[in-house]
Parts: C-alpha cells; structure tokens; sequence
C-alpha cells in the first residue's frame, strides 16, 4: 500500500456513516417541544426608573442655583461698582469744595495782611 | 484757623429759610465752552449708596460715615476755561441773586482783583441747613452747595482722607487700617 492509497483509506473511515445513538430521535423531539429560551436581554431593574429622575432633578436644581449665584454676585458687583463711582464723586465734590475754601481762606489771610 | 472758620460758620447758621435749590440751568451753555469741567450731583440715595462700601474697621473709613451719612445732598458745578472772559457777569449775577432772601446768610465775600468767593449759609423751615460757595475767578467758575451740616472741619478732614482716590484705606474689603496712615497721626505729626 503505497502513501496514496493510506491517506485515501484514512479519509474513507473518517467520512464513513455512522448510526446515531440509541433514542436520537426521541431526544430531538423533546427539545422541539421546549419552550424557546429568549436570549438574555438587559432589563432595567426598578430603582433605575428612579434614579434617572433624581438625578435629572438635581443637575438641574446644581444649574439653577449655580445660575442664581451667579446672577447675585453680578447684581453685587454692578451695586458695588456703582457706590465706587459715588463715592468716588463725593471725593471729587470735597476735593473742589476744599479747594475753593482754601482759596477764600488764602485771600482772607492776605487781605489781613495787607491791612 | 480750620476750626475757628468751622465755629464761626456753625455760629452763623441760625437764620431759617425755605428754599435751598439752586437752578443752574443758566450755566449748562459752559459745558461746551469749558476745557475742564465737573457736574457733580448728590443725591441722599447716592450719598447712602457711598457709604455703603467704607469699612468700619478704619478709623478713617468711620469718619467719612459719619460725615456723609450728616449729608442730605451735594451739588457741584465747576467750569475750567482756557481764556478769561468766557463768562459775564450776569452769569455770575444769575445764580447769586437767588442766594439772597429769607434763610441766607452771606458769611463771607472775599473780591481779590478779578476774584470773587462767597460763602453762604442756609437753613430750611425743616432745621436743615448748608453752606454754599460761589467762586468767580478769572477762568474758573464754580458752585459748590453741601446740603447738610456747615461743619468745614468735616468737610475739610473728608476731602484730606479722600484726597488724590486713594481709597484702598475706607473701602470695607481693600487693604487694612493699618497700611494706610490715619489722617488723624499725619495731623498730630504736622502738629508737631
């Protein structure tokens, strides 16, 4: 038997019928009869249809406040920088007013000195 | 000198009046012809609005509280020309005659040449009162009305803590009392 003729006769028993074994048939109609198993599909479990609300409701209260603060701290720096400004011409109405008492105030003491 | 002129104007401040707004309209037309000019107006709101950002924690800051908050109103009107003769003296005349009557005391008038200063003094039906100054120098006109206490020594400590903005000492969260010098040690260190 030369190398041919061995690897066709190898071949020849691997393909060869072979008989199921006993109650083959049986077995595939009791599996026909099972109820079809769904495949695993990801259900939602009941605190996530909480969770998701919660979570909504609080980003949006964290945005509102933080929109609120930021609207306070505008309003604060707006009245701030507008008593700067008033305070800033109280200090330009002194600075003429002492200016001015300081003009009488020199032309009384030389009107004293030339009498 | 500060003080005697200070007590000599809160001795004049006894005559009572009615009307202490001054209508300056006839000096809006400087506005254009003056190189420099300053409008200021206070009202008691602004006045209140100020002292609401000087600390308490100064001294200094404290007593500029207290000298506005005695304030009910500031006028300012100053105008810088770059030529004499850039008003007349129906100008002037416009805004003195209505000084006069009931509740004015003029306290002091001093004419050096071209210059002219007055100061007046009122008191409304209500106890209030204020100092008013008029000044006509060659280039510059100026009205001044500080409703309020005639306290020149008040005004006069105000104007020194306010001098040249430097604010950074009163304002209630800017720098601390003791970066800043007191006017009050500057005053006893040219005292002595």
């Amino acid at each position: 038997m030369n190398e041919f003729q061995r690897e066709e006769e190898l071949l020849r028993q691997g393909l060869r019928r072979r008989e199921p074994r006993d109650g083959f048939a049986n077995r595939v109609l009791a599996r026909l009869d099972e109820p079809k198993r769904s495949a695993p599909v990801a259900q939602a479990s009941w605190w996530s249809w909480i969770m998701a609300p919660a979570m909504a409701a609080v980003l949006i209260a964290v945005l509102g406040l933080g929109a609120l603060q930021y609207q306070r701290v505008g309003r604060e720096r707006q009245q701030r920088a507008k008593a700067e400004q008033a305070l800033g011409q109280f200090a330009r109405a002194m600075e003429i007013t002492a200016s001015k008492l300081e003009l009488a105030q020199t032309r009384v003491f030389r009107t004293r000195g030339q009498q | 000198m500060r003080k005697a002129i200070g007590l000599c104007v809160l001795a004049a401040a006894t005559v009572f009046g009615q009307n202490q707004n001054i209508d300056l309209s006839a000096w809006d037309k400087f506005a254009s012809k003056a190189k420099e000019s300053s409008v200021v107006t206070l009202t008691p709101e602004t006045l209140g609005l100020a002292t609401s950002v000087l600390t308490d924690d100064s001294g200094d800051g404290k007593q500029l509280k207290d000298v506005i908050a005695k304030l009910k109103g500031v006028t300012i009107r100053t105008y810088e020309f770059a030529e004499k003769g850039a008003y007349t003296k129906a100008d002037v005349e416009a805004v003195r005659k209505q000084l006069g009557g009931p509740g004015w005391t003029k306290f002091m008038e001093v004419k050096d040449g071209e210059e002219q200063v007055e100061m007046w003094l009122h008191k409304s039906a209500n106890g209030s009162g204020g100092l008013t100054i008029l000044a006509a120098e060659p280039r510059q006109l100026t009205f001044v009305q500080i409703d309020g206490p005639p306290d020149l020594a008040s005004l006069m400590r105000a104007s020194k803590l306010l001098k040249g903005g430097g604010l950074d000492g009163v304002l209630s969260d800017k720098g601390s009392p003791s970066k800043k010098k007191s006017s009050r040690d500057e005053d006893n260190e040219e005292d002595n």
